[in-house]
């Protein structure tokens, strides 16, 4: 009876709109531009956070070297890439994070600047763990209502229209599918 | 089109029952519906052309760029290498670019494509320039603009090429995957089928015996599979399935032949033994054979050399030289290249000519015949990548795929763990060896078995199958053993170096 109602009809409807749904993951809003007007937009962390935690493991072990001027790039390498995240993470309202995060790196720096290798290597460690928590609090979803339903929709609606159309178009215009 | 002829072979091997697949009700029922496949093409083409306008208006990140990050992190190898493997040539089915080509082949003049192109050459050409020459110089894998730009210049060409010409010419003759596409298809468990193959090989070409029609075929007055009904449409690629066994390359399952043949049951999705049909290739090509020394090539030489320190310390300096008008990266990587090609061409040729002189029959037909023999060593060692990629990048593509669709959420690429090369400061050395090492030793033992196999289509007895395979197996190990990672992954792993040849 299942493959027999699997084999109905209604069965290749269902089957058209799971398909449908299926292929609705596509992005009405293309992925933004770093440097265009809506630079702010742009929630794909995965170039940013990849290089902040990269340029974290560098500094972690210039100052074990007690190379500073490793560090200092190294610390104008995360502050370049921050932004982004940062402006992520206040949309997800995570203050406490994003002070945390700044706190660490701001002590950090004071301690590279002054060339105290033991303070500057702890709070390092502190900087870490603060990434760890950013780490965190991203890797929980956000969901952009709007965009899941115009991606759910839109394709969905463009693919019923046409195979509703399909029958008239094939009959009319004589094509053969 | 030409009338298609129902040639019966004089002897034809006892057929084992198969299975069917469209005999599962819900199957066929997809099978014939009128939605199968251009729901799918439509989707397709949809995010096709959402893909194209994010390459253009989104982000410079090649890796969160839509168009790049699809066509070269997921399209290449990922959907392209298990799609294959698992249905043949089904990406066809619902390519956008092939979409694009057969609307325009609607309003088609009617040119006849010249026969002299009426292979596998245009299309292997297209795939080595666009690979190791277009994408050097234009760097059209990293920059999206330039990703988009080629792909809208690959679908005006099938666009041109369905509007000038008969049949689906751009995707079986021109499209740059068709020629890696249709041996890599061979490996695929399921092929459709109207009749079984002939198996039985003779004379200096090794012909074999044509495909026995089913006998609803034989008396079909219609031949709507292939030429369709008042209402339905025949194979838009041209296949006869009556005769076309088990070997069809071309086939891209888009059933429209199931949906037109007046006999239900005739045509069958038989299963059978993954890689099985590496050894009963009908009618061989050479293109088909040059495809898979490409395809050895990029993953050997490539993979083994084309990266960094891993390049012999002679390709490195010599290549910026020699290969001037690339930068000294392309220089080197096009050399490797190159070199790799030259050196598969030159050792397999020389073994096809041993057992072509050991079979007294054609040089020509021993070269395309035993090819096949060596697609494991390159399906195994992708498959072995591919699932290294999933473990060490799947953070990364489940974080992209759904901001896509707008959720949003940052998973850490490495979810499984660090898999990078290690001498690239990877951490997991142990892990990343047994990835890259593991396949590479069962794709040698499957290439040999299947080279047994294919001398046993054509030797009297199991001695005489094992001495003709022997050369073959001896190459499979040299190329293993000498040409591919063994000698780096060995050397780092004893000598804490690369290897002798790594600098």
């Amino acid at each position: 009876m299942a493959i027999g109602i699997l084999g109905s009809s209604g069965a290749r409807v269902l089957f058209v709109t799971l398909l449908a749904c299926a292929f609705a993951a596509i992005p009405l809003a293309p992925s933004a531009r770093a440097d265009g007007p809506d630079a702010g937009t742009d929630r794909l962390l995965i170039t940013e956070m990849a290089a902040i935690k990269a340029s974290a493991g560098k500094l972690s072990s210039a100052l074990e070297q007690a190379d500073f001027e490793t560090a200092n790039g190294q610390l104008a390498a995360i502050k370049g890439n921050w932004a982004a995240v940062r402006s992520e993470l206040e949309r997800r309202d995570s203050t406490e994070i994003v002070a945390g995060f700044e706190s660490a790196m701001s002590r950090v720096s004071t301690a590279v600047e002054t060339g105290d290798q033991e303070a500057a290597s702890a709070n390092a460690g502190q900087l870490t763990e603060a990434l760890g928590a950013v780490n965190k609090s991203l890797e929980s979803a956000d969901f952009d209502g709007g965009r899941i339903v115009t991606a759910l929709l839109l394709p969905l609606l463009l693919i019923a229209a046409l195979t509703l159309a399909l029958p008239a178009i094939t009959r009319k215009a004589g094509v053969k599918l | 089109m030409n009338q298609p002829t129902l040639k019966l072979p004089a002897i034809i091997s006892s057929a084992r029952p198969q299975i069917d697949l469209l005999a599962w009700r819900p199957l066929d029922a997809i099978a014939r519906s009128l939605f199968f496949p251009l729901g799918l093409q439509v989707a397709v083409l949809l995010l096709f052309a959402v893909a194209v306008y994010d390459g253009f208006f989104g982000s410079d990140e090649s890796g969160e760029n839509l168009i790049t990050w699809g066509a070269f992190t997921i399209f290449f190898w990922p959907v392209v290498l298990s799609s294959s493997v698992l249905l043949g040539r089904a990406w066809c089915a619902v390519c956008p670019i092939g979409t694009i080509g057969a609307v325009a082949n609607r309003f088609t003049i009617g040119l006849k494509w010249p026969r002299l192109f009426s292979n596998l050459s245009l299309s292997l050409i297209a795939f080595v320039l666009v690979l190791w020459m277009v994408r050097p110089i234009t760097g059209f894998d990293t920059v999206p603009s330039q990703t988009a730009w080629f792909f809208l210049i690959v679908a005006a060409v099938a666009a041109v090429t369905g509007l000038l010409f008969t049949g689906r010419v751009f995707c079986r003759h021109v499209c740059p995957i068709s020629a890696p596409l249709g041996v890599m298809s061979l490996v695929a468990p399921i092929s459709l089928q109207a009749a079984p193959r002939g198996e039985l090989r003779s004379g200096p070409s090794l012909e074999v015996a044509p495909a026995q029609p089913a006998a609803a075929c034989q008396e079909c007055p219609t031949q709507a599979c292939y030429r369709g009904t008042t209402d339905r449409e025949g194979c838009p690629w041209g296949l006869y399935p009556a005769v076309m066994g088990t070997m069809n390359r071309y086939c891209s399952f888009c059933l429209k032949c199931v949906k037109s043949c007046p006999t239900p049951g005739t045509i069958k999705a038989a299963l059978s033994w993954p890689l099985s049909r590496l050894w009963k290739v009908s009618q061989p090509r050479v293109g088909e054979a040059f495809s898979i020394l490409v395809l050895m090539t990029i993953f050997l030489f490539h993979m083994a050399w084309g990266h960094g320190i891993r390049t012999p310390t002679f390709i490195r300096d010599a290549a910026p030289d020699v290969i001037p008008f690339l930068s000294a990266e392309d220089a080197i990587f096009v050399s490797v290249e190159l070199i790799g090609l030259a050196t598969m061409i030159g050792l397999y040729s020389a073994v096809a000519f041993v057992s072509s002189k050991m079979l007294n029959v054609r040089y020509r037909a021993a070269f395309t015949l035993f090819a096949f023999a060596y697609l494991p060593l390159f399906i195994f060692r992708a498959l072995g990548y591919l699932l290294r990629d999933v473990l060490s990048s799947g953070g990364e593509w489940v974080t992209f795929g759904l901001s896509q669709i707008g959720v949003h959420l940052y998973l850490d690429p490495e979810l499984f763990g660090s898999f990078s090369d290690p001498i690239f400061g990877g951490t997991t050395y142990n892990v990343y060896a047994a990835l890259l090492t593991v396949p590479i030793l069962l794709g040698l033992l499957v290439a040999g078995y299947v080279a047994y196999r294919i001398a046993r289509s054509v030797a009297t007895d199991n001695g005489r199958a094992l001495r003709l395979a022997a050369p073959h197996l001896a190459l499979m190990l040299v190329i293993v053993l000498a040409l591919y990672e063994f000698p780096y992954l060995v050397g780092y792993k004893i000598i804490g170096a690369p290897g002798l040849l790594y600098g």
